[in-house]
């Protein structure tokens, strides 16, 4: 993301929570923080519990945010947002956390004036998935799936598609929802079928190679505490003491294979960043 | 093949209650940006290292960008860094942390570090890597912080050793790792029970004395990998400090171990030259040096003055300037009783420093920077000095800024700034510590000199560093016949230090254990002494020790060369 991609991106961000701002020039501007806004961004959650606690007026915070800190007024003081900034980071995660589920009608097009009746609009459960390729490194990659719950088909690229069209919070006039045949349940575990189908096409050297490597490190592993194990005989000491040491050896090595484990077994890791529930008039194909 | 595919399906009862409630229903351009900010963080690559987008204001030098790439790919996140002292593997284990807390891999990360080390660790992680690590403190920490640094010392007991045993962590950093060579102590023990997926060992010297050291560090990464010790003697040992198999051997250590030396291409220091400049005192500074040379030798020998450190560090100020030994004396006098002679002494040094108007060092200096005509950093130990310089160069019309240490890190950037763009002149009484970028100066003047070598090779150090472009130019004042020139013989002449490669240094001033005893071993030469030409012969004498050792050091570095 460039300054200015990130520029619009948070703008995008404030207004989408109605927060006032202050000033707006090209070189930086300042925005009064919503409430909600100021619990993610202030890093004063003791601030928050204080007011809920007490019940007063709360104070929420004014950001500056600087685009071209050269041409900057003398005296003001903001922050820059280079990508990667905590700051930045923050907002990411504000995003996401009020972002995650949305129900959204399409609105129709003014076919010539109104429609003579009502419309019909057909409910889709849309879902964006980060699938994650976990051994002793990672990949990700993003996959987007909708599935009409009244024919029960799922298409790629749901969220690409959807994009395009007109869409809102609110039921539009002349329209109604269709009753899905499916539930939430059926469709889930038919998207995650899908999913599963998808991701045995995918390249899986990645997973032979760190199974294979798994396998070489337990092996070293076993035979350094192995012969560990039968050096301690050889030397003459008490029963007792000897079994301990034993012991003592047998969790070493138990730690060290969870180690390696933990380090290398290869894993897919399916996870929903977030959700919805679209009603649509336009059909998608896949 | 199957790869096992976990689904996380937390959000299904959550999206079935709001359809259940009619809501809240999120609105749809957070929903987008959202998605926005996902696709822009995802990692679509195993190898390509990401931390760098994330690290707009780093810059750092090929070979640490490549030392991170290989321990993150060919390595798998278990290796020795040890690089050479000076090439940065504090940089090196910084990137290879973000990298893996970028892609997600890591979040739960210990470093265990001396000490000494700990804020700057702090320091370097936050400023440089935006990692937000804490020193460790309280016991509460290590459970509620993710990245924690701290003392090994610290950890291994109780009640933190509990703590610190019972958690997993995503990456275990040691640095200063050469010190748990012997398998025996208690700290190599405690660091085998920690439980870690990652694991760095930082040293710089990582086959000190003997191969069985190097022996116990793969261990603690890898055990087995080189065999059992048994067959690791049988392999690689010849005799304690010899290597046989070199090549088998290094050609294994390659998969564990990454070692840049300054004689690696690309890693180029520039040259660096020394210079004494003599100085030679006026009548009246020549009255002021041995009457407080005097008063601090019969103030000694009388026992009158309890304090032998204030003594040495009068005898030290009267070599930078009058104006620094000036205040000292008031104090003295102040603490004394009334009716004590040496008050009279005082008065007198006083009166004397009074009618001084002449300085030959902030002259000399003044010639230098004038004949160069070029930015300068002054070093002094002594804040009067670093004043009256000030005033003295501002007279001439040269600009100067001053630095120091006590400085907070904002006002520290912005001297740098002022020196870097307005100023001719920085005077600086400390090194400025860590992450102050000088490297656009490559001349340093030494307006007098500390007695502990570290500390010369610190100043030096700001400028004398990867990334100076050009040869590095070193001044020493030397008062003629004072304790000074001695000093600066004993550093310069016999022990060499100046010219010895960047780094070089701390590795012989630790191994010899060197730090604390040149400095108290003058310190007693001069309250001693009874004449100058014991001093001298003293002084000689220490070097010629220092040098011997060294001497037999070089010997066991043999080693080093694997």
């Amino acid at each position: 993301m460039n300054q200015q991609e990130i520029r619009n991106y948070i703008e995008t961000y404030f207004k989408a929570f109605d927060s006032p701002f202050i000033t707006e020039t090209p070189s930086y501007f300042t925005v009064q923080l919503p409430v909600e806004v100021d619990k993610d961004l202030g890093n004063r959650p003791f601030y928050w519990t204080y007011v809920e606690k007490i019940g007063i007026e709360p104070n929420p915070l004014q950001l500056t945010f600087v685009f071209e800190p050269d041409s900057l007024p003398e005296g003001l003081k903001g922050e820059e947002l280079p990508y990667g900034s905590r700051r930045l980071h923050q907002i990411f995660d504000s995003a996401k956390k009020h972002g995650k589920f949305v129900r959204l009608y399409e609105e129709l097009g003014t076919h010539n004036g109104r429609p003579r009746s009502s419309f019909p609009l057909v409910p889709w459960l849309g879902v964006n998935y980060k699938a994650e390729f976990i051994c002793d490194q990672k990949k990700d990659m993003l996959l987007s799936l909708g599935m009409n719950l009244i024919s029960g088909s799922i298409i790629a690229d749901f969220y690409q598609k959807v994009q395009s069209l007109e869409l809102t919070p609110k039921l539009p006039d002349y329209t109604f929802t269709m009753q899905p045949i499916f539930g939430i349940d059926s469709a889930v575990e038919k998207i995650e079928g899908y999913i599963t189908r998808e991701l045995e096409q995918h390249d899986t050297k990645w997973a032979e190679y760190a199974l294979e490597r798994l396998k070489e490190e337990k092996e070293l592993v076993e035979s350094y505490y192995g012969e560990e194990a039968t050096r301690q005989e050889s030397t003459e000491e008490q029963e007792s003491e000897h079994s301990e040491k034993l012991q003592k050896l047998l969790v070493e090595k138990n730690t060290r294979l969870q180690e390696l484990t933990w380090q290398f077994e290869p894993r897919i890791q399916v996870s929903a960043l977030n959700i919805g529930l679209f009603y649509l008039q336009t059909p998608l194909l896949s | 093949m199957n790869i096992p595919i976990h689904f996380d399906r937390e959000w299904v009862p959550e999206l079935k209650k709001r359809m259940k409630e009619d809501g809240p229903w999120n609105k749809w351009e957070l929903f987008q940006l959202a998605y926005q900010a996902e696709e822009t963080s995802i990692v679509s690559d195993f190898d390509e290292l990401q931390c760098l987008k994330h690290l707009p204001t780093l810059d750092p030098f090929p070979h640490q960008l490549e030392t991170a790439k290989r321990v993150i790919s060919e390595m798998h996140g278990r290796a020795i860094l040890a690089d050479e002292v000076g090439l940065g593997k504090t940089i090196e284990a910084g990137l290879i942390i973000k990298e893996y807390m970028v892609r997600g891999l890591a979040k739960k990360i210990l470093i265990l570090v001396p000490a000494s080390l700990v804020v700057q660790w702090t320091r370097e992680l936050n400023q440089k890597f935006g990692i937000p690590a804490v020193a460790q403190k309280k016991e509460y920490m290590w459970r509620q912080y993710d990245v924690v640094i701290a003392s090994i010392d610290t950890a291994k007991r109780e009640p933190h050793r509990g703590h610190v045993l019972d958690q997993d962590y995503d990456i275990l950093i040691i640095d200063e790792a050469h010190k748990l060579k012997n398998k025996n102590t208690v700290n190599y023990q405690f660091i085998k029970e920690i439980k870690k997926k990652y694991c760095l060992l930082l040293t710089a010297t990582p086959i000190q004395n003997d191969l069985d050291e190097l022996y116990n560090l793969i261990t603690l990464l890898k055990p087995g990998y080189l065999g059992q010790s048994a067959d690791f003697q049988k392999n690689y040992v010849e005799s304690k400090r010899q290597a046989r198999n070199h090549e088998v051997l290094q050609e294994e250590l390659k998969d564990i171990m990454v070692r840049n030396t300054r004689n690696d291409g690309g890693l180029i220091f520039t040259k660096r030259f020394v210079e004494t400049v003599p100085v030679e005192l006026s009548d009246m500074e020549w009255e002021l040096y041995h009457g407080v040379t005097n008063f601090v030798k019969e103030q000694y020998q009388n026992s009158i003055y309890k304090n032998p450190l204030a003594l040495i560090t009068l005898q030290r100020e009267v070599c930078s300037s009058r104006f620094a030994a000036f205040d000292t004396l008031v104090n003295m006098h102040n603490r004394l009783p009334e009716d004590s002679p040496a008050r009279m002494k005082i008065v007198e040094l006083a009166e004397l420093i009074r009618t001084i108007k002449k300085n030959a060092k902030a002259e000399k200096t003044l010639e230098l920077i004038q004949s160069f005509n070029d930015k300068a950093i002054i070093f002094t130990e002594y804040r009067k000095t670093q004043e009256y310089l000030h005033h003295y160069l501002a007279e001439h019309g040269i600009s100067s800024v001053m630095f120091r240490g006590g400085f907070k890190r904002n006002k520290k950037d912005w001297m740098t700034e002022l020196f870097e763009n307005r100023a001719q002149v920085l005077i600086a009484t400390e090194a400025g510590g860590e992450g102050i970028n000088l490297q656009f100066c490559n001349r340093i003047i030494n307006f007098d000199m500390p007695w502990n070598p570290m500390r010369v090779e610190q100043r030096i150090g700001r400028v004398h560093r990867l990334g100076q472009k050009r040869d590095v130019y070193i001044y020493n004042l030397s008062t003629s016949g004072t304790i000074e020139e001695h000093i600066l013989n004993l550093l310069y002449e016999k022990i060499n230090m100046f010219e010895m490669v960047i780094g070089e240094l701390d590795t012989i001033v630790e191994r010899l254990r060197l730090n604390k005893s040149i400095e108290s071993n003058l310190i007693d030469i001069v309250l001693e002494s009874d004449s100058e030409r014991e001093m001298q012969i003293k002084i000689n004498n220490i070097g010629e020790v220092i040098r011997m050792q060294m001497n037999e050091n070089n010997l066991a570095e043999g080693m080093e060369q694997i």
